[in-house]
């Protein structure tokens, strides 16, 4: 009789693997949404017999990656949360436990216990966590040669490197509770020569009392391979990034010096650096912002922008012709613009479209979890069969430059 | 690339209990180990193909689905995009089609392994998976009568390390 025990084990392997996936796109064997049970699935598995347990803990690819995402976590969720963070054996542990398996790591539950404006809950209390963790993490030795993706929470996975990380791509570091980021970075980043991508979250730091002593540290990392940072500009003093193309942060500092920082990094760095990104729109001011404001940026990435930014990119040259800030942008990406802003992105669109074909740089507009009603004729460029009096008169003036060729897309992604 | 000849071609395929079996070159060839074994007997139509690790009545039923199936466009070559994408959803006919018992459903499982025709594994082990999502190892063992052979030291060390999902 034909049985589970004679199914050999790449399809045993195959089977584990559907039944840990979350049934979407993540790239996660481990995903939580709201469902914090899913990501023992696979534990669950190795816990059957002998034969099940080698083939989950041995194939590498089951344990490629793991991701705890907490986004706007229900009550019960958030509860759970806690309770793991509480017990003596956490989460964590079972992370430990398997830590050389993982090519990709990811505790992600920032979203969990930073407040967010719209989002009052009870929080976790990260600096609850019991000192054993920090212990077991030291003695931890997750990934290896194999690591090449990690995000976590400083302090708690405070592991003294002992070699070098050749495949980490990719390093996100969350710091609360007033650690100092520094020593994260000191840590990590001589080790992980080949990044690509860092970003460093650091929501406790406040530049206003620091920046002058984090200027005289005189601790730097070349990271020759960075392609993207996303970083306070008062880490930007620690950085020699040749390569850069985008940076990001959080919110725009108010703190004049901080823009000598910025400054200071693209001198000593020289890197074909075209993008910039901010986290916090309504960060952005004329004040603090038009320093940030080169003109080598072609792409800007605008979370929640508000009045100012809009007007601030609306701005044109004394001639006419060309705009003030950013003149040679050639793509925006807005993301969470709510539909009260539909003027004034078509404001800044008709602005930077209309100067004339020789002088225009505008190409493109994308847009995710914003202006939702937009109607799907305006994703469509170039259409010469567009109706413009088919749509309500607040599209309008977009839908003018659609047909005239300026792409509009939309992505709807959380 | 098939040609019209071919799909008008009779296949003769043999099992394991020696029962014969003629089906079209469309069906037959949903099986890329078939496929490949005509193509390395030419254009000879008495030849039948030995399947010695299929016996009849896994081979009907195989044959049922790829007859179902016969239209369907070759699958790609799977990259590791794909792999991120595959869902536990069954379509209607496959889900009717593979409600077999757990002998069955083994049986056909290694069949369209042995026989490399990855869309009826996939419908195979999406059907394992389902059954095993969100059961605890001792309902997983009590439905595929499967023998906890952990040692008293190893289920301690299981515990050990997993005591934080023990209390769900």
């Amino acid at each position: 009789m034909t049985t589970i025990h004679d199914i050999p084990v790449e399809i045993l392997c195959a089977i584990f693997s559907l039944a840990s996936r979350e049934p979407d796109s993540s790239p996660s064997i481990f995903k939580t949404g709201d469902d914090f049970q899913d990501c023992v699935v696979l534990i669950d598995l190795s816990r059957v017999c002998r034969y099940w347990r080698d083939t989950a803990l041995e194939n590498p690819t089951l344990w490629s990656s793991l991701r705890i995402r907490l986004i706007r976590p229900s009550d019960e969720t958030l509860l759970q949360v806690t309770h793991f963070l509480e017990l003596p054996r956490p989460l964590i542990h079972a992370l430990v436990s398997h830590c050389d398996r993982f090519s990709k790591i990811s505790l992600d539950i920032a979203q969990a216990v930073e407040p967010q404006p719209y989002w009052p809950r009870t929080l976790v209390d990260i600096s609850k966590a019991p000192t054993d963790y920090v212990t077991d993490l030291c003695h931890a030795t997750f990934g290896g040669e194999r690591l090449e993706e990690l995000h976590f929470i400083w302090p708690w996975f405070p592991r003294p490197l002992e070699s070098p990380l050749p495949a980490l791509k990719m390093l996100r570091i969350a710091s609360y509770q007033n650690y100092d980021v520094l020593d994260p970075m000191a840590k990590w980043l001589p080790l992980a020569l080949n990044l690509e991508e860092l970003e460093i979250i650091d929501r406790s730091f406040s530049p206003s009392s620091n920046v002058e002593e984090w200027k005289k540290s005189d601790q730097h990392f070349l990271l020759s391979n960075l392609r993207s940072l996303t970083a306070s500009p008062s880490l930007l003093p620690h950085f020699i990034c040749p390569n850069l193309a985008k940076y990001a942060m959080r919110r725009i500092p108010w703190e004049s010096g901080v823009i000598g920082c910025f400054e200071n990094f693209i001198d000593r760095s020289d890197p074909p650096l075209h993008t910039l990104e901010i986290k916090e729109g309504f960060s952005f001011s004329r004040e603090n912002a038009i320093g940030f404001l080169k003109p080598r940026f072609t792409t800007i990435i605008v979370t929640s922008p508000h009045n100012n930014f809009f007007s601030l990119l609306s701005m044109m040259s004394e001639g006419g012709d060309r705009a003030y800030f950013l003149p040679a942008l050639k793509h925006i990406e807005l993301r969470e613009v709510g539909e009260k802003f539909v003027y004034e992105l078509s404001d800044l669109v008709e602005l930077r479209w209309d100067v004339g074909a020789s002088h225009r740089t505008l190409e493109s507009v994308k847009l995710r979890r914003s202006l939702e009603s937009m109607p799907e004729a305006l994703l469509h460029p170039g259409d010469a069969n567009l109706d413009i009096t088919s749509l309500e008169v607040k599209w309008r003036r977009l839908a003018r430059r659609v047909k005239q060729g300026l792409i509009i897309s939309r992505e709807e992604c959380t | 690339m098939s040609t019209t000849e071919d799909k008008t071609r009779k296949v003769k395929l043999v099992t394991s209990d020696n029962e014969e079996f003629e089906v079209d070159w469309e069906v037959a060839t949903r099986s890329v180990l078939i496929k490949h074994m005509l193509e390395d007997i030419g254009e000879s139509e008495e030849q039948a193909i030995p399947l010695p690790n299929v016996t009849a009545n896994v081979l009907k039923k195989v044959l049922e689905w790829c007859e179902h199936h016969r239209k369907d466009p070759e699958p790609a070559p799977e990259s590791s995009d794909d792999n991120r994408k595959r869902t536990l959803e069954i379509g209607d006919w496959d889900a009717k089609f593979i409600q077999v018992d757990q002998e069955m459903l083994f049986e056909i499982i290694l069949a369209a392994n042995y026989l490399d025709i990855k869309a009826l594994l996939d419908v195979g082990c999406k059907t394992v998976a389902n059954m095993i999502k969100g059961k605890q190892p001792e309902e997983i063992r009590k439905m595929f009568n499967i023998v906890n052979d952990f040692t008293p030291e190893e289920e301690a060390q299981i515990k050990k390390e997993n005591e934080w999902a023990e209390d769900r």
